[in-house]
């Protein structure tokens, strides 16, 4: 082994001792054509937990470069922020707030706080994360639950639903173009 | 009038071929009960495995795949790769947003069944089905170091009571060579069946399971080190370490966002998975099995019918001579066409009122039975929407199949001649 390979095999060691020693910081799975929905329901409230990779919604995972990059983050960051990601089939729930995070730059405006991380250092795969919470008046979890997800971001081959209610907790996978959740099917 | 007619007609007839009748609506019965019951138990089955634990919010465990942390906590299938420290569960349990811990230890056995560690709270909080509370048959919850409480299944296969001494073996599988002789267990109390795999685990203090291993190593008791239960009494037995925790939170809205904290918490690799989610994907796994059963129930459904045709097409052809009496005392085709059908409908009708009183007493009789020795937990309840639209396919099929005889003798009486005149 030359020098120059013990250092090389050394430092990698190195690294791989700093990664082990913070080991409940394992990097989060990523999967392209796959997301996660979560619906807490409680009376008229939903909170939900929308996480997918940057991919799914923009096509690309990197900073925004051109202006059309940064257009099109910019559009799906206020689409997120603004349309209720689950509704009742009469389509009553109203955004009361919205967090969308990611790291796919372009400007923030609007009423969603978009958040501009920077991590250099990351790795290439970025994911969006977005929380709601929505007020629906006339909420009957034991009846279908929509999601205009699967339609407005086809990329999204699988979409993992899962819910909790007073009735219990549950899971559905939705695939493309699906929109329907039962949580009262159950 | 004619209605009326029509009707006593119907009822003369069906008097008159009383016993040939009797059988038909019997063999009927009996393919809507099988139609029905496989339909039930295909409703049940599920029914009875998504609540194996119900009212739990999350199980926290170290960091694994949530089936696999479902599998060992809840079906006392395969291990866990590792424990999570006691300083963590401490941790949880300052948490206030959490409503109950159950501490859970696993790692010994008794004859083939888990001993599982825990405390009062298991006996508290744990809930299954639609959310049923644990209850005791015999005896009472475990208070002693030395004190095991046997599930319906152990006790009754064992045939153990109350008040009886067992000794534990270490380490999983049936057949044990190194047991805890020195430390033996008082059974205190006999878990009531829950058709779950409560029923095939022994449970003990965490006290207890820390005191039979004092003095082992590597697996092997070291002769003189061990404890005698006299002197375990006033010795401190707190663990390092537990296997898992069921959590109970209070406003179950931020499951999700504590299932998160836990993912990530800094001290330890922790996974903190939703019992539900993870039971409806292990279900959508097993898939198949479902699949399978529904299709025995098309069959089932096809089958019936067909008997149901070859049954009523039988009766027509017995019934020429009926036929050609009541044409000739000038009754119309169309007549006797409502007859055939009147008849298959009321038969149906009768069939699937019977079938549902056989199989609600069916159910209500061997629920019990089957829960005993079966495990089995299948519970009268209304039927769903799904199961009434089976049920009333049963008449509508009938109406359907009895058109085919009532149009073939309506064709057959006119050609005996007297159409015209009864037209008229």
């Amino acid at each position: 082994m030359t020098p120059s390979k013990v250092t090389r095999a050394l430092l990698s060691a190195t690294v791989l001792t700093a990664g082990s020693a913070f080991a409940s910081n394992n990097p989060g799975a990523h999967q392209h054509g796959h997301a996660e929905l979560q619906l807490a329901i409680d009376g008229n409230q939903v909170d939900l937990i929308f996480t997918s990779p940057a991919y799914n919604l923009l096509g690309f995972e990197h900073r925004a470069r051109s202006d059309e990059q940064k257009a099109l983050v910019n559009q799906v960051t206020n689409w997120l922020g603004q349309t209720p990601l689950t509704n009742t089939r009469e389509g009553s729930c109203t955004v009361m707030n919205a967090v969308v995070h990611h790291q796919a730059g372009g400007d923030d405006h609007g009423h969603n706080h978009g958040h501009d991380h920077d991590h250099p250092d990351e790795s290439s795969h970025s994911d969006f994360e977005v929380t709601q919470t929505l007020s629906c008046p006339d909420l009957k979890p034991s009846e279908a639950l929509s999601t205009p997800i699967t339609i407005r971001f086809p990329e999204i081959e699988n979409l993992n639903v899962e819910w909790i209610w007073s009735g219990g907790q549950g899971s559905d996978r939705l695939g493309q173009g699906e929109t329907r959740v039962r949580p009262g099917a159950q | 009038m004619k209605a009326r007619l029509a009707l006593t007609l119907a009822l003369a007839s069906l008097w008159h071929r009383k016993k040939v009748l009797a059988l038909v609506c019997l063999t009927l019965t009996l393919s809507v009960s099988l139609l029905l019951g496989i339909q039930y138990l295909r409703t049940e089955v599920k029914q009875s495995f998504t609540s194996t634990i119900s009212g739990t919010d999350l199980i926290v465990g170290a960091r694994s795949g949530q089936l696999n942390l479902l599998l060992y906590t809840v079906f006392h299938i395969g291990d866990a790769t590792n424990n999570i420290r006691w300083s963590t569960y401490q941790s949880l349990k300052d948490d206030n947003r959490l409503a109950w811990l159950i501490p859970i230890s696993l790692g010994d056995s008794y004859r083939g069944n888990r001993v599982v560690a825990t405390d009062e709270n298991f006996f508290k909080h744990f809930r299954y089905g639609r959310d049923l509370p644990l209850e005791l048959d015999d005896g009472q919850w475990f208070e002693g170091v030395f004190d095991v409480v046997l599930g319906a299944g152990v006790a009754r296969s064992l045939a153990h009571q109350v008040g009886e001494q067992i000794v534990l073996s270490h380490g999983g599988g049936r057949t044990s060579f190194s047991n805890h002789e020195d430390t033996p267990f008082t059974v205190t109390g006999i878990l009531a069946p829950t058709g779950t795999p409560v029923d095939q685990a022994v449970y003990i203090s965490l006290d207890g399971m820390e005191a039979m291993h004092v003095g082992w190593e590597s697996g092997v008791a070291i002769p003189g080190r061990t404890i005698t239960p006299e002197q375990a009494k006033g010795r401190d037995f707190t663990p390092d370490a537990i296997t898992a925790a069921f959590v109970g939170i209070d406003r179950q809205i931020l499951t999700f966002r504590i299932q998160r904290e836990i993912n990530q918490f800094a001290g330890e690799p922790l996974s903190a998975i939703l019992p539900g989610v993870a039971l409806s994907e292990l279900w959508r796994l097993m898939g198949q099995f479902e699949r399978a059963l529904l299709g025995i129930t098309g069959f089932v459904v096809i089958t019936s019918l067909i008997g149901l045709v070859a049954v009523l097409l039988t009766l027509q052809a017995q019934r020429a001579h009926e036929i050609a009496v009541l044409r000739a005392t000038g009754a119309s085709p169309a007549l006797i066409a409502s007859l055939y059908i009147l008849e298959c409908v009321a038969l149906a009708l009768a069939a699937c009122v019977l079938a549902l009183g056989i199989g609600m007493a069916g159910v209500s009789l061997a629920s019990p039975w089957l829960l005993a020795n079966y495990g089995l937990q299948i519970s009268l309840r209304p039927l769903t929407p799904e199961e009434w639209a089976l049920l009333t396919s049963v008449p509508i099929a009938a109406f359907t199949v009895a058109l085919i005889p009532a149009f073939s003798t309506w064709r057959q009486s006119r050609r005996l001649g007297f159409g015209e005149a009864a037209d008229q």
